[in-house]
């Protein structure tokens, strides 16, 4: 255990609070628009009528939970597919083979890209959202299971060949907690881009949702929304990280080690 | 029991290039139970690849080899391997490494914890059996590899350069134990090294191979006894004897090599 160096943490909060006073004196200053920049009290003041009074009548829970839901759905979807489609693509050469070139082509398009083509496959609805964030997370679950696999030692193979981890066996006893810290990382990889694409699909089309709030906010000049919504959805993202983040350094502890 | 009898092994493969590699050529090698033999010869001669087909990892391309009588047909529990690289379990702990081979077997969880208990004592590693392997020295990590193959209770061992990273007197401390765990159990091993001084200290045989087609060359018996850990062998002038004339005809295969090259 290592004791995280007061120093440190000084200086991330002095850097925190140094910026939010910046940001006011120069708003305060008038150089630049007030209109568009509300300062971080008055941003503060906008959340909390935002909670307890709700965004155009709907409260800003709801908004938060419907990101939210899209995001996990789309997100486990992917996981519960993903897993173990690229463990056995991992595992048979012909059936990479098969695939790669699918993935090569697809994982390098932005997904934002087809939100667009998804609305008119499949409307506006919950669907075409969620189709969005599962597609793009499981391919990146998928690729990063496949590496994992692929990465398996070929003599810890042996090693448990020779212990009586045969077939089956093998690939669940040694394969598969090998390429736990690669799957891991296509995971944490994948979470932070459902999220990302949750947002930018409501910008587009949604009744609901942060990035739906945001994008309403400013048609209507309600700018202070604007920057709750960001700082929301920035927060949200960063528990997100951590969290997985955490899960990972517990799933995967030897990991890096 | 454990013999392994080598009959004619050859080993050809394509490398990446596509040309036709021929890694071992006709290797007879008998090794009754409870011997120790070492493989020593140039980098590249093949020692590996033999040690791969004994354990049943990739099949030789003619001859055979018999374990007990029996032809290889892949690997299998008779014959435990230790890795230079350790190979262990990362996410197992030291207790879980050394029990891998029993639950395999499907052994009962009172059983495995006696068992790995015993060989957890024969190596010292009892106060670390909670401990994961990124935990461990290198020599701890190697003490770990060998309970492990041990503890599924193989015929053969195979070793494959086990100490070959670990520091000079790690290694030796690593020598000594190996010698009395092999004293005191008796299994055949098969040892590949690059260490000539390695290979006397510990063998009762050591087989020098020829480089690239590997074939045996010549195999000494090493006369010195046992149990060798208690004396100072190194000094012994027979030790010395044995340790010139094999080195030296291991530096000759590869003086010739060098010669082919330029």
């Amino acid at each position: 255990m290592k004791l995280r160096a007061p120093p440190a943490m000084l200086a991330a909060f002095a850097s925190v609070a140094g910026g939010l006073i910046v940001w006011t004196l120069i708003v305060r200053s008038g150089l630049v628009s007030a209109r568009f920049t509300p300062t971080p009290l008055e941003i503060v003041r906008e959340f909390a009528s935002l909670i307890y009074q709700g965004y155009v009548g709907v409260p800003l829970y709801e908004h938060i939970s419907s990101s939210l839901i899209r995001t996990l759905i789309g997100f486990s979807l992917a996981t519960i597919v993903g897993i173990p489609f690229g463990l056995l693509i991992g595992r048979v050469k012909l059936l990479e083979a098969a695939f790669t070139p699918w993935f090569a082509f697809l994982r390098p398009i932005p997904a934002i890209a087809f939100v667009p083509l998804v609305i008119l496959w499949f409307g506006i609805g919950e669907f075409s959202k969620i189709s969005v964030i599962f597609f793009s997370s499981f391919l990146y679950i998928t690729v990063s299971t496949i590496a994992g696999v692929k990465s398996v030692p070929v003599q810890l193979l042996r090693a448990g060949y020779s212990l009586g981890a045969l077939d089956r066996k093998s690939f669940l006893y040694v394969v598969l907690p090998a390429a736990l810290p690669q799957i891991m990382v296509g995971i944490r990889l994948a979470s932070a881009i459902s999220w990302t694409l949750v947002v930018a699909a409501e910008l587009v089309a949604a009744q609901k949702g942060l990035g739906y709030m945001i994008m309403d906010a400013s048609t209507f000049f309600r700018v202070k929304d604007v920057y709750v919504g960001l700082i929301v959805i920035g927060l949200i993202g960063f528990l997100l990280e951590t969290t997985i983040a955490a899960v990972e350094k517990r799933l995967v502890h030897w990991s890096g080690k | 029991m454990g013999t392994i009898e080598i009959t004619n092994l050859t080993h050809q493969y394509l490398d990446t290039n596509g040309h036709l590699i021929t890694a071992i050529k006709n290797i007879s090698l008998s090794a009754r139970d409870g011997r120790f033999i070492s493989i020593v010869g140039p980098s590249g001669c093949g020692k590996t690849t033999l040690l791969n087909i004994v354990g049943g990892f990739i099949t030789a391309t003619s001859g055979s080899v018999l374990i007990d009588g029996k032809p290889v047909s892949g690997p299998g529990p008779d014959r435990g391997v230790v890795f230079q690289s350790y190979a262990l379990f990362d996410w197992l702990t030291v207790r879980q490494n050394i029990e891998f081979g029993l639950r395999m077997a499907g052994i009962k969880a009172r059983e495995r914890a006696d068992r790995a208990n015993r060989f957890l004592g024969m190596v010292g590693l009892r106060k670390f059996a909670n401990r994961y392997p990124y935990e461990l020295s290198g020599g701890m990590k190697q003490r770990v590899a060998i309970a492990r193959s041990l503890a599924n209770s193989p015929k053969i061992l195979l070793m494959d350069e086990p100490f070959a990273s670990l520091d000079a007197q790690t290694r030796e401390l690593m020598q000594e134990e190996l010698l009395k765990i092999w004293e005191t159990t008796r299994k055949t091993i098969l040892f590949i090294t690059h260490s000539v001084d390695e290979a006397v200290y510990l063998s009762s045989e050591v087989a020098v191979m020829s480089y690239r087609p590997g074939r045996l060359l010549r195999m000494f018996p090493v006369s010195l006894p046992y149990p060798r850990a208690e004396y100072s062998i190194r000094t012994d002038p027979r030790f010395l004897e044995l340790k010139v004339a094999i080195h030296d005809l291991v530096r000759e295969e590869i003086t010739k090599h060098v010669d082919e090259d330029s």
